[in-house]
């Protein structure tokens, strides 16, 4: 089976300082892998790698398909919704256009439809609020509206920073459950990053941890979370 | 009081030139975030070759039409040749390329067609109608057809997916990229679009102030205002701050001649108009910096 | 201060060795820099680019006579050498090269240079150096100076005198005036606007209902020309440059304001003026001329205009006949010209300025029949008359009497 996503030696740049020190990792179709590390482990950088937003040298492969070099929308265009660290909105647009813009590179007419009405159905919130201005929904809100912009495009791969970030924990475990539902309702295979280790590893199949821009360790993620010493020395609870 | 309406009239008269001139300036705001010096040029230039094709022979809307595609190539063109290598050069470089713009197109066409004045023909019949002593047919044709690109940029902006995506693009280049949008062709396309519009703003203009190569130095300013006083990042705005710059200019005008008819004391007159006009704007930019009508937006740079 | 020293010492040693060298027959040429037996070095700066541009033309005009005179044998048997520069209408520009025509390239003189800014930045440095500027190409009055600007001297009438002519012509025919004024609001309205309100005089300028000004930033004067409709007034005096002159006749005539109208000769123009307002509206248009109109059937058989038309088909067979400049550039040469020959072979500076000084009742080319040009030692302003003409269909119709304001009192 050809893994849905492939990254061999990657290394990116900020200017001078290189963030990625050769990171090499896959990801099954359908499954949900998550990146774990501390705050500046580079994270971040990963997911910017994999779309061409900093400058990178290595190998990625998506579908078997080599997107490396291809400009970021174009990488997009192969189906990789990207919901970034803080979220990306367009604050000065409503819900609804928010929505629209989404997903503005596709035809399917019904396609865009149904994918509208699936929204509606993970976030009633935000059908409630569609001609609201996105940048004066909640935190909560916005994140669901994230998440839902990247399921507009009809992604087939959903890179997540994590959607956690500064929310309550009851929102967080109501993202993390439709989170689930998304990943196997709508096939949909699934990078996330998170700080909150537990959490991310509840949801996760598979785990990497990145220390300072390596890959230090990986495996199953409930091999992770049940080994005490590698919780211990890398994630810290 | 029937000259106050006679300046109120002829104020929204002048105020529809700014207001088209805005429009076009907007339209590049919208959609680069840039605020375009040299967009006076280019409409002048738009207007000669109107002129041009009218003097060989071709009705003013099919010439129009014709001038408004080119334009929008050349708008096309200056924004993929000139500042696509920019992108990432800062605000400071960019201004003097619009200036640069601004030098060359203003030469070439003195080059082209010298420098004397030359009649523009109005599109518009030369009727007489109830209330034409105010107000003529031309001026009347010019603020219907700034209210007709008002309502199709609109329209453009609010309902087309491509509008969205221009929009999108200019407020958050990297999000935008995240949704497959193609940023960079956004940017072409808005250049594009404001230089078409620009087209339409001179060959309104042209047949009230006369082409020369000059003719847009002064409206810029003022469409610049008009712009500024209405949100520079909203349509609608633009075209109502033109109108309110060009009745505001007639009005102080003609209440600071009142004055001194009937108290003998100047104060202003129409040698302050524009001083006038400026002290508005910075009073609204003071009070509400993104324009009467603009969204206030905090952004993250 | 050394460098100066030693050149007047060097153009001093030169005049020596020539003294030595020539035929005792010469003793009594005198020259300053820039002239010789042979030559006479011209400097002069004209708006060949740019936003006036349109006035090189008189430039080239000068050029092509001086050609024409050369090839006729010269001046004296001197030929002339023309050096003409770009300014580009900009005084700072026109600085630089009026420097290097006077330090550089050590003319005799400057002739015509062109502009009222331009010749304003040069002024006191000519007047400093002792170096004529001779019939200079603007209207304003300042240039007939001679006791404070013995070096300057106009050519054409100057705003002032213009500006009290037709306030004259006003007083004397027009029934009750009620005057509106529309100014451009600097030193050239100003001055139009001065040399008006003296022709009134004192008692009559109450007679000025309305003074309505205009910036040149303003995109028109609409607003300005309701101004003057409102105020009553019946006799409209239009002090504007082409663009706004077109706008404002154009406006006129689209409120139904219909006044007496007095335009400055500024804007006398077919081509840059009254077609693009307007033919229709333009009819009965007042204004002042001093030259020929070459187009007026008129003038047909006059021998001034079949000479300039000659010349212009075999020196400049390119040109618009119809560009003023043209008409203005041969009939201001033609005045040097008879400078020149009046100063024989004395080519000092000062001899020079003599001679424009001392011009008596000479009729230039393409001046009006009975205009004539006066010079003395306390009068620079050798044009000073004007005949008052109307628009009629596309030509001006001369009306009345030469209108004269010689040896004003300033
Ligand atoms: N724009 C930038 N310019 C320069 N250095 C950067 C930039 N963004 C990130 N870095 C550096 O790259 C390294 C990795 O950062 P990254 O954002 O990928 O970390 P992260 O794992 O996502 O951390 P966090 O959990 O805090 O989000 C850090 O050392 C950071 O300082
Ligand atoms: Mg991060």
């Amino acid at each position: 089976m050809v893994a849905l996503l492939e990254v061999e030696d990657l290394k990116a740049f900020y200017g001078q300082t290189q963030a990625l020190h050769g990171v090499t990792f896959s990801l099954q179709p359908g499954g949900i892998t998550t990146l774990l590390g501390a705050n500046g482990a580079g994270k971040t950088t990963t997911l910017r790698a994999i779309c061409n937003m900093v400058r990178t040298v290595g190998a990625i492969r998506f579908d078997g398909r080599p997107i490396e070099g291809l400009a970021t929308e174009e990488i997009v265009r192969c189906g990789v919704g990207h919901v970034p660290e803080g979220r990306g909105t367009f604050t000065n647009m409503s819900v609804d256009e928010n929505l629209r813009v989404a997903a503005y590179t596709r035809s399917d007419k019904a396609g865009v439809e149904r994918d509208r009405e699936m929204v509606y159905e993970y976030f009633p919130i935000l059908k409630a609020r569609l001609a609201q201005q996105a940048g004066t929904l909640s935190g909560g809100e916005q994140q669901m509206l994230a998440i839902s912009r990247a399921l507009m495009l009809g992604p087939r791969l959903m890179l997540l920073d994590e959607p956690s970030f500064g929310l309550a924990p009851l929102i967080v475990q109501e993202i993390f459950r439709i989170m689930r539902r998304i990943n196997g309702e709508a096939k949909v295979g699934m990078l996330l990053v998170e700080q909150n280790a537990a959490l991310a590893l509840e949801l996760a199949d598979h785990a990497y941890v990145l220390e300072t821009g390596r890959i230090v360790m990986s495996g199953k993620a409930s091999d992770v979370k049940s080994n005490e010493a590698i919780r211990k020395s890398y994630l810290g609870y | 009081m029937e000259q106050l309406l006679q300046q109120v009239a002829s104020g929204l008269a002048n105020g529809a030139i700014y207001a088209c001139l805005a429009l076009a300036l907007v339209m590049i705001f919208v959609s680069t975030d840039h605020i375009n010096f040299a967009q006076g040029e280019l409409s002048m230039f738009s207007a000669y070759l109107v002129w041009q094709l009218i003097q060989w022979g071709l009705n003013f809307w099919l010439a129009l039409a014709i001038v408004a595609f080119v334009s929008f190539l050349i708008g096309v063109m200056v924004e993929r040749v000139i500042l696509r290598p920019l992108h990432s050069a800062p605000v400071l470089s960019i201004v003097v390329v619009f200036i640069g713009l601004l030098a060359i197109f203003h030469s070439l066409a003195g080059a082209i067609w010298g420098h004397t004045i030359k009649d523009f023909p109005s599109p518009f019949p030369n009727i007489a109608f109830a209330g034409s002593g105010y107000i003529g047919p031309h001026q009347i044709g010019m603020i219907l057809v700034t209210i007709a690109l008002l309502v199709a940029l609109f329209s453009f902006f609010r309902f087309t997916p491509l509008g969205l995506a221009m929009r999108a693009a200019a407020q958050n280049p990297a999000s935008a990229r995240l949704a497959g949008i193609r940023v960079d062709w956004m940017l072409a396309l808005g250049w594009g679009l404001a230089a078409a519009i620009g087209a339409v703003a001179g060959s309104l203009v042209a047949p009230v102030v006369y082409l020369e190569p000059n003719m847009m130095a002064s409206i810029l300013l003022y469409g610049f205002a008009g712009a500024l006083v209405g949100g520079i990042a909203s349509p609608g705005g633009a075209v109502v701050g033109g109108f309110i710059v060009g009745v505001l200019e007639n009005l102080i005008a003609y209440l600071g001649n009142l004055l001194e008819k009937t108290t003998g004391v100047y104060i202003i007159g129409n040698g302050e108009k524009l001083t006038v006009a400026l002290i508005i704007v910075i009073t609204v930019l003071t009070l509400k910096p993104s324009g009467l009508f603009g969204h206030v937006t905090v952004k993250r740079v | 201060m050394t460098f100066l020293d030693r050149r007047t010492l060097l153009a001093g040693s030169g005049a020596i060795a020539l003294a030595l060298a020539l035929s005792p027959a010469s003793a009594q040429k005198k020259y300053d820099e820039g002239a010789t037996d042979t030559e006479i070095k011209i400097g002069n700066t004209n708006p060949y680019s740019g936003n006036a541009s349109a006035y090189g033309n008189i430039g080239k005009t000068i050029d092509a006579f001086f050609k024409k005179v050369n090839d006729d044998g010269g001046i004296n048997g001197r030929k002339i050498n023309f050096i003409s520069y770009d300014d580009g209408y900009s005084p700072p520009k026109a600085v630089e090269m009026v420097r290097k025509l006077v330090e550089e390239d050590k003319v005799l003189f400057l002739f015509n240079t062109l502009g009222t800014p331009s010749n304003t930045a040069i002024h006191k440095y000519m007047n400093q150096k002792k170096v004529p500027q001779l019939f200079v190409a603007t209207g304003a009055s300042k240039w007939g100076n001679p006791k404070e600007f013995h070096w300057t001297m106009g050519w054409q009438p100057d705003y002032a005198t213009e500006g009290a002519i037709y306030a004259k012509h006003i007083l004397s025919n027009v029934k009750d005036p009620k005057i509106g004024i529309l100014m451009q609001n600097d030193d050239y309205g100003k001055d139009y606007l001065n040399g008006f309100k003296q022709g009134l005089g004192k008692d009559n300028e109450k007679l000025i209902v309305e003074l309505a000004t205009y910036e040149v930033t303003d995109p028109t004067v609409d607003s300005q020309m309701i101004q003057l409709k409102n105020s009553g007034a019946n006799v409209f005096f239009n002090i504007t440059t082409p663009k706004f002159a077109a706008q404002a006749i154009k406006k006129a005539a689209e409120i139904g304001w219909k006044p007496v109208h007095y335009l400055n000769n500024v804007s006398s123009s077919f081509g840059a003026v009254f077609k693009p307002a307007g033919i229709e509206a333009s009819q009965g248009i007042i204004l002042a001329l001093y030259r020929k109109d070459p187009a007026d059937p008129q003038w047909a058989n006059s021998p001034d205009i079949a000479a300039w038309k000659a010349f212009m088909a075999k020196y400049m067979p390119q040109a618009d006949l119809r560009d003023d400049s043209h008409n203005y550039g041969y009939s201001v040469a033609n005045t040097m010209v008879e400078v020149l020959k009046n100063c024989g072979d004395n080519l000092t500076r000062e001899n020079v300025m003599k001679q424009a000084a001392s011009l008596k009742g000479y009729e230039a080319p393409m001046l009006l029949p009975g205009i004539k040009i006066n010079t003395s030692s306390t009068d620079y302003y050798p044009i000073q008359a004007v005949r008052l003409a109307r628009v009629n269909g596309e030509s001006f119709e001369l009306f009345g009497e030469v209108q004269s304001n010689e040896n004003p009192s300033q």
